[in-house]
């Protein structure tokens, strides 16, 4: 009964549209050539579709100044030449599909973009090829977007001039999800952006930070891989970012984290993967943060929270093969372990409840001699190290006997 | 004898100029920056502190080597203070103190510092008006 009334409701839908579309807008079909979108888009009507057909446009600072629907027939190219923007969308409801936008201008003073939205609502851009861009999509003061789908390179050989695959300043209710982002600065880039939200992108390889939060409030990003970039993800002086079910992976070098955090507060890191990076939680002046029910697999070291952190709670994380579990700067802890999985753990569980009878101290001797003194590492893995390492066990001394985990878990969390 | 004097003497004349404090390079998209943390990228906005013992501490914007300075309570008088010249950043560094320094919202520095240093200030005179400037200099740094 009700699936005969769906059926019907589509059906006046359809017919409903059907009879209104015609009037009111029209699909003009682009030939390529040089300056032939801007011509296309000039002579349009709002409301109207341009259907790019395949081929290449010559075009510079396109700029879409009312309601259109550009698509693109098998990813039609429209070159910018190294000069200027190339797409500049500047009105409400615009919606980009299935280009290859290439070859924005290059400018110290100017952030030159493949797609540039600037004082806009409501625009998508989806399924495009942004292709060796100073910036990919570049989100000036503009609201209610989706850029969705979009395949974001650049080459290699600029890197220090390059800019951000997808750069966002004053926006607010974005939609950033399942782009592939490579060989930008930074992957993706917000800067004063509210109640947005980041999903199942793809950031890998760029030049600096895979993701990269400045002032943003109130954001999330979840189900993201971010690998082997310059230096990780960076979130900084920002308040209530939610981190849940991402992939951070293969972030090495000296000064790489897989997630920095700076300045921030009350913010939750759950669910996530961190696997062989050189750091994989960085935390300096960060308050009330909630690190739950992550894996921390083969880093360096795996927690670096530095003694300005205060009030926030690891808990319920399985620490697996990491050179160093915790390390920190000082001997104050103002922040909490609890029921954590540690394999370094050796104490013993004689009633049996699954938690260890004994504490757990997860900062070694040696993670507080080598935050000291950096060079000392060359002796890691020495014999005289490890008799150090236990003796410390047993007469603890320089390690912080405030950072222990009470309740240590006997057996790996299923996460 | 005479050689061995000689070479000896020219290699202590060697390691002293070695350990004279002085201007570091800066290893761009790999160092550090002292106080914000983020990988050193832009040269334009690029900056150094060396302190009296020599150890040099880099930054990626003027104005985190001013919250630095001010973080750390450092006396200004004891340290050398190097910025990038904005019109030539692959040139020598400029001292912070001698420099001409704008200040512009379209100066867009890693932090948000919006400082620009200019070895001229004819240089910075000529520019001044198509970024919509205002001059500053190091002591009027928040």
């Amino acid at each position: 009964m009700t699936k005969r009334f769906v059926i019907c409701g589509w059906c006046l839908l359809v017919l409903i549209l059907g009879s209104l579309s015609p009037a009111i807008s029209k699909t003009i079909r682009v030939q390529p050539g040089v300056g032939k979108l801007v011509e296309a888009v000039k002579a349009a009507a709002a409301n109207d579709t341009l259907l790019l057909l395949p081929g290449v446009y010559k075009e510079q600072d396109v700029f879409i100044g009312k309601k259109l629907t550009i698509l693109g027939q098998q990813f039609p190219v429209i070159d910018g030449g190294k000069k200027g923007h190339v797409i500049v969308i500047a009105a409400d409801s615009v919606t980009v599909d299935g280009l290859q936008v290439e070859h924005s201008g290059r400018s110290s003073l100017e952030d030159y973009a493949g797609i540039r939205i600037q004082n806009a609502r409501f625009a998508t851009v989806r399924n495009n090829k942004l292709f060796y861009n100073t910036y990919g999509v570049y989100l000036q003061n503009a609201s209610f977007c989706n850029v969705e789908g979009n395949e974001i390179k650049s080459d290699s050989k600029s890197e220090l001039t390059s800019g951000n695959g997808i750069h966002a300043w004053k926006c607010h209710d974005l939609m950033v999800r399942s782009n592939s982002i490579t060989g930008h600065r930074d992957g993706i880039y917000f800067e004063f952006v509210m109640k947005s939200h980041i999903i199942k992108n793809i950031s890998k390889k760029n030049v600096r930070y895979g993701l990269h939060f400045m002032f943003s409030n109130n954001d999330s990003y979840s189900e993201n891989h971010f690998e082997n970039n310059g230096a990780g993800v960076a979130v900084m002086y920002s308040k209530q970012v939610i981190m849940i079910n991402n992939v951070f992976r293969y972030n090495w070098g000296d000064a790489a984290y897989a997630i920095l955090l700076k300045e921030i507060s009350d913010s939750r890191i759950e669910h996530n993967l961190f696997q062989k990076n050189t750091v994989g939680l960085y935390m300096e002046s960060t308050t009330n943060i909630a690190v739950m029910r992550n894996q921390f697999i083969d880093n360096g070291w795996a927690i670096k929270v530095m003694a300005s952190c205060s009030g926030s709670d690891f808990m319920q994380n399985n620490f697996i093969s990491n050179s160093f579990d915790v390390a920190t700067n000082g001997t104050m802890m103002l922040n909490k372990f609890s029921r954590n999985y540690w394999d370094k753990y050796d104490g013993y569980d004689l009633d049996r409840n699954g938690i260890g009878d004994v504490p757990y101290y997860p900062v070694s001797l040696y993670a507080v001699l080598t935050e000291q003194i950096p060079t000392a590492m060359i002796l890691y893995r020495s014999f005289l190290t490890n008799v150090m390492d236990q003796v410390e066990k047993v007469m603890p001394s320089i390690t912080p006997d405030m950072l222990k985990d009470d309740e240590p878990r006997m057996k790996k969390w299923k996460l | 004898m005479k050689n061995a004097l000689l070479f000896s003497s020219l290699l202590v004349v060697l390691l002293m100029g070695a350990c004279k404090p002085g201007f570091q390079p800066i290893d761009y998209g790999k160092d550090n920056c002292a106080h914000c943390k983020m990988t050193i990228m832009e040269k334009q906005y690029a900056s150094e502190l060396v302190d009296k013992k020599g150890k040099a501490f880099k930054f990626d914007d003027i104005v985190c080597m001013k919250d630095y300075v001010k973080e750390k309570n450092l006396t200004d008088d004891d340290l050398m203070l190097f910025v990038a010249n904005y019109k030539e950043p692959d040139s020598s560094f400029l001292d912070v103190r001698k420099a001409f320094l704008m200040y512009s919202e379209n100066f867009k520095s890693p932090m948000n510092g919006h400082v620009a240093a200019f070895s001229s200030e004819e240089q910075a005179t000529a520019i001044q008006q198509q970024i919509k400037g205002r001059k500053t200099d190091w002591n009027e740094l928040k």
